[in-house]
């Protein structure tokens, strides 16, 4: 029985998984050797698998119960939507006042990648598809597709934003979508196109009318900003040129993952439209 | 469930429609009535959509909701904190772990099921609401919704030790009505045997004390 009088206090954070592990090893060598020891934490171990059933148990989730909470989240949903329009017209007026806009439509364009998290697998081909897209003439070509899907895409192919993830294995990155509330931006759908060989999902949006369209892809194979001029905005690099009259401005995060929007507003304007978006 | 990024109103929605069997019984154990705690779940699961911008990706939403949902019942079904314990204080109990015999534990078990004996198992329910609130919630939190030391001490707003403590009392107090009511069914006889008396509290305090020192 030598050590119980150390290892007793042990034994209860050592089943509950808060030990270290130097610590795990003592108390599993001490209940090798200690049979009330290791009788103290069986017994711990089925009383947490009784307090588990009696707790779960004493109270099923029923589907009536699961429909009341369901229809709650849906009432929410549709007051939050009524709010957003609401505040979505008086906050445009404010931005407005601040960066006139000439022209009558917007396209924003966001590539998104991060080397860290792919999951699509491209081996060979990814690579070479790499020196391919690196020379500024694709890059190029890139940028004109781009600007073209967004002057004339067909309607999205759903709307549902929770499906947004699945868009995951299409485009081989994390698909998600960007917060634009607090432009006001109404969302309309999403659809998948083809870039360059590879496959962008297209978000639909509209801001006070406004078209606006995201496109998310892995942006390690589109180097977009080599063809663009560095500046700084709120001490983060960003990326701005003009392409047709539209305004692109690309920035990346520090895991890997980066951002480009193009407008037809002028660059200082798409340049901080992509600085406040991320 | 972990998750990262930031969570849209569908995807708050699937998340948590996950998590309503843990909110459901962790609002039962509060409140001790059926319709209370559904009330008490509709007004967590509200809150939390409106404050879903507040979650943390890449955090324990479970943890987060009930935390919420300890908040909702404070302010709405009991003003004033949750019923602090009587037997908070110096650990004067005589029920010290060491108490009952390696047979005696053995034999409260089921050693098929690896839980209570059934007749205990039957038992648990009641002893647990039986304990004070917040030995209660801390043996819930952790048994039942296996959240950690920190994510506990984060709802019930006190240090990890205390949280440990409550942990500890809470357990010892169930484990001596079990064998109360394992005497009065026969399925232990009386315990002969007088065991360590180990007064863990006080080590758990001194366990964590070297532990800071240590780290």
């Amino acid at each position: 029985m030598t050590g119980c009088r150390h290892f007793v206090p042990l034994l209860e954070p050592f089943r509950d998984g808060e030990l270290s592990p130097a610590d795990v090893v003592d108390v599993e060598a001490h209940l090798v050797e200690c049979e009330r020891c290791a009788e103290r934490v069986r017994l711990g171990q089925a009383m947490r698998a009784s307090l588990k059933a009696a707790v779960r148990g004493a109270a099923p989730v029923s589907e009536s119960f699961e429909e009341r909470i369901r229809l709650t989240l849906a009432a929410e949903r549709e007051r939050e939507e009524r709010l957003n329009t609401h505040e979505a017209q008086g906050r445009m007026l404010s931005w407005r006042s601040i960066m006139p806009i000439a022209a009558a439509a917007a396209a924003v364009m966001v590539w998104a990648a991060s080397a860290n998290n792919r999951t699509t697998d491209v081996g060979g081909a990814h690579r070479a598809g790499m020196d391919v897209l690196a020379s500024p003439a694709s890059v190029e070509k890139l940028l004109e597709e781009l600007v073209a899907n967004h002057q004339h895409s067909a309607g999205p192919q759903f709307m549902e934003q929770g499906l947004l993830p699945q868009l995951e294995s299409e485009v081989g990155v994390p698909v998600k979508a960007p917060n634009l509330k607090q432009y006001g931006a109404r969302w309309e759908g999403v659809s998948i196109v083809p870039v360059s060989n590879q496959r962008a999902a297209s978000l639909r949006y509209r801001i006070a009318g406004h078209r606006l369209t995201v496109y998310i892809y892995d942006a390690s194979r589109v180097p977009v900003r080599t063809t663009l001029q560095e500046r700084v905005v709120r001490d983060e690099p960003v990326y701005v040129g003009s392409r047709h009259g539209v305004s692109i401005a690309a920035t990346e995060r520090n895991n890997g993952v980066g951002y480009a929007v193009a407008t037809d507003l002028n660059n200082d304007e798409s340049a901080e439209l992509v600085a406040s978006i991320y | 469930m972990i998750r990262t990024g930031r969570l849209t109103s569908k995807a708050f929605e699937t998340d948590a429609l996950a998590e309503l069997p843990a909110l459901l019984g962790v609002a039962t154990r509060l409140t001790k009535n059926p319709a209370d705690a559904q009330d008490l779940v509709q007004d967590t699961v509200l809150k939390a959509m409106r404050a879903r911008e507040q979650f943390e990706a890449g955090t324990n939403l479970r943890a987060w909701l009930i935390r919420i949902l300890m908040n909702t019942f404070i302010n709405r079904y009991r003003r004033g904190g949750l019923e602090r314990s009587v037997l908070e204080g110096p650990d004067a109990d005589p029920l010290a772990d060491g108490w009952i015999s390696a047979q005696t534990m053995e034999s409260m078990r089921d050693p098929e099921a690896q839980a209570l004996r059934p007749m205990l198992a039957s038992e648990i329910g009641r002893a647990l609401d039986e304990l004070p609130e917040d030995y209660r919630m801390a043996v819930v939190l952790s048994d039942v919704e296996e959240l950690s030391y920190k994510e506990i001490a984060d709802i019930m707003g006190c240090p990890i030790g205390t949280v440990m403590s409550r942990l500890h009392r809470g357990r010892r107090l169930l484990k001596g009505r079990l064998y109360e009511h394992a005497r009065a069914m026969g399925i232990v006889g009386p315990e002969a045997e007088v065991g360590i008396t180990a007064e863990p509290v006080a080590q758990l305090d001194q366990y964590r004390a070297r532990k800071a020192v240590n780290s």
